[in-house]
């Protein structure tokens, strides 16, 4: 098989998907295919159900509260095991979590989890410390999880997700607390990885201003009950789908260098 | 016994020996072994740096059964174990039936496990309020915790046998219950049972305390200090490393208490200190000493 034909090979798919929170509906009626290699972001309000339908497509939701079929290349999720999808997608928290005594470098290594017997400590600890330094956090390796401030923990924990070494990155607000420069330059690493190895990315996100900068599909939230809209950028996203899914008056510009920004007027 | 380094031993001392001294030490090594372990488990399952094997209510239902059959005059019978055990056991079927399907939200069960504990503490005040003279002072004693009163064999041998089995269960399953540490979703997220794993940690702490507590009453501290003693000494080099700190609270446990044993024997000879007075009295200002040391403690 060609690489070409892998890529076309539908990686995520869902299916006549509808999910509750309790008898809240979020999304209705859901049919949505992921390509391997794809950028999407999620975009609606706060709780529009973006992080519960990316925990559900990660397999970390209940099954109580969701009609419908999700399949990761051709198999249904739930017959997928914990281990089986630990080494298809990581899963980044929107708030992560550190115990008793962690350092950073104790949470990168231990996302390692899934591939384990695969490389020598050594070769864990090298590959560890070249995750945090492309979170640009690598001088916080032996640093203390509790005295991190909050954007440096949200570049650990992705950092972590990095690290699980999976073709897939599923990322609740990977930008949440970051300041300008590393949301930018956080993205520019994603997609590096992803058109270098097909690496897909599935994200919220709430700063439209970075739609424009690197992903390629979106699923916007539209504000109806359980409303969506899925596809590439150029199609599904412009003002009045962001104003209709927000809620805000967005003007849409182009920046000097070409990049389409929306800004909340 | 200086006889011992000599060479000459008298048949008096070798079955002092043999008798009294070593199962006691052995003992007191398994106690403090179970009660470190199951406090090292405990700290992890809740996130809370000061579970130990009392804020679950399973030392209070321990103690609710010995004190029960020390009331009715059972002192110095196999019973107090046994009531010790089916008290330890019934607060754990109640913890069950009360955060049964919450396995993922541990505060539950620690506030579940606090209010068991209060109450239990509430029925014990009420069992010595109504106890006859007679019975007293064996009550009080198996509440401050004490090992003199073992003695027999088979709880020896069932002790070290229980400590062994959950050392080895810790022994096998530390590297997953190391990325518990990470939180639940992401320990979901790296392929681990979740669910499962929470429901044998909360089994296997539940036993140990249950097993230690039942043969030597109710001994504090152990659970708490030698898991944070071992995080201490640690945690620059290797972090909270689960693999290491889990069965390395297994041993040093057992050391801790076979010491503070020793104390508790000696230390007023002829007369004897219950050793959970000592445990306490080490363990307070050891605690606090580590506390003020140590800043990363503020988790």
């Amino acid at each position: 098989m060609s690489q070409e034909m892998i890529s076309q090979e539908a990686l995520l798919q869902v299916k006549n998907f509808t999910l509750r929170v309790d008898s809240k509906i979020l999304v209705a009626d859901l049919n949505w295919t992921v390509h391997a290699g794809e950028r999407w972001c999620l975009i609606g309000r706060n709780g529009a159900g973006k992080s519960t339908l990316l925990k559900a497509i990660a397999g970390m939701q209940s099954q109580l509260y969701m009609d419908g079929n999700i399949q990761w290349k051709g198999r249904d999720l739930p017959l997928c095991t914990p281990e089986e999808l630990s080494k298809l997608r990581a899963y980044g928290e929107q708030f992560p979590v550190g115990g008793i005594g962690l350092r950073s470098i104790d949470i990168v290594l231990a996302s390692q989890w899934p591939w384990r017997g695969d490389a020598s400590p050594n070769e864990a600890l090298n590959h560890a410390l070249a995750a945090l330094a492309r979170c640009d956090v690598e001088h916080l390796a032996y640093a203390s999880w509790q005295f991190l401030s909050g954007g440096e923990r949200q570049r650990v924990s992705l950092a972590a997700c990095l690290a699980q070494s999976t073709p897939v990155l599923i990322l609740d607000e990977p930008t949440a607390h970051l300041d300008i420069h590393h949301q930018v330059t956080l993205l520019e690493t994603l997609v590096q990885a992803s058109e270098a190895c097909q690496q897909t990315v599935i994200a919220s996100l709430h700063e439209i201003g970075l739609i424009g900068r690197g992903f390629t599909h979106a699923l916007i939230f539209t504000g109806k009950v359980g409303g969506y809209l899925a596809g590439p950028i150029d199609e599904v996203v412009n003002s009045q789908t962001l104003e209709e899914s927000l809620g805000h008056p967005i003007e849409e510009m182009t920046a000097g260098s070409g990049i389409r920004v929306y800004i909340p007027v | 016994m200086a006889g011992l380094f000599t060479g000459s031993v008298s048949n008096a001392d070798l079955s002092l020996i043999y008798d009294l001294r070593l199962p006691r030490v052995l003992i007191a090594f398994a106690v403090g072994g179970l009660l470190a372990m199951s406090g090292a488990l405990l700290q992890v399952l809740t996130r809370n740096p000061l579970a130990e094997s009392s804020v679950l209510g399973v030392s209070g239902g321990a103690s609710v059964g010995a004190l029960a059959v020390l009331m009715m005059g059972g002192a110095g019978t196999v019973w107090v174990a046994g009531g010790a055990w089916l008290g330890a056991v019934a607060v754990l079927a109640l913890l069950w039936l009360l955060v049964g399907s919450y396995a993922t939200h541990p505060s539950r069960l620690l506030l579940a496990g606090v209010m068991v504990a209060t109450g239990c503490g509430a029925v014990i005040s009420l069992m010595i309020a109504f106890a006859s003279d007679m019975a007293m002072p064996g009550m009080i004693h198996w509440l401050m915790g004490d090992l003199d009163s073992v003695m027999n064999l088979e709880a020896v041998g069932a002790l070290l046998g229980i400590w062994f089995f959950v050392l080895f269960i810790l022994f096998r399953l530390s590297p997953q219950i190391h990325l518990l540490q990470l939180g639940t979703d992401k320990a979901l997220s790296l392929g681990v049972n979740v669910p499962l794993m929470q429901w044998i940690m909360v089994l296997i702490s539940a036993l140990s305390a249950a097993a230690a507590v039942s043969i030597a009453g109710s001994i504090g501290f152990v659970g708490l200090l030698v898991p944070h003693i071992l995080r201490a000494v640690v945690l620059k080099r290797l972090g909270p490393d689960q693999t290491f700190l889990l069965p390395a609270a297994g041993l040093l446990g057992g050391i801790f208490l076979v010491l503070s044993d020793m104390v508790a024997r000696t230390i007023i000879a002829p007369s004897q200190l219950p050793v959970g007075v000592i445990t306490a009295l080490i363990g307070v200002p050891s605690f606090l000493f580590l506390l003020a040391r140590l800043r990363q403690w503020s988790a």
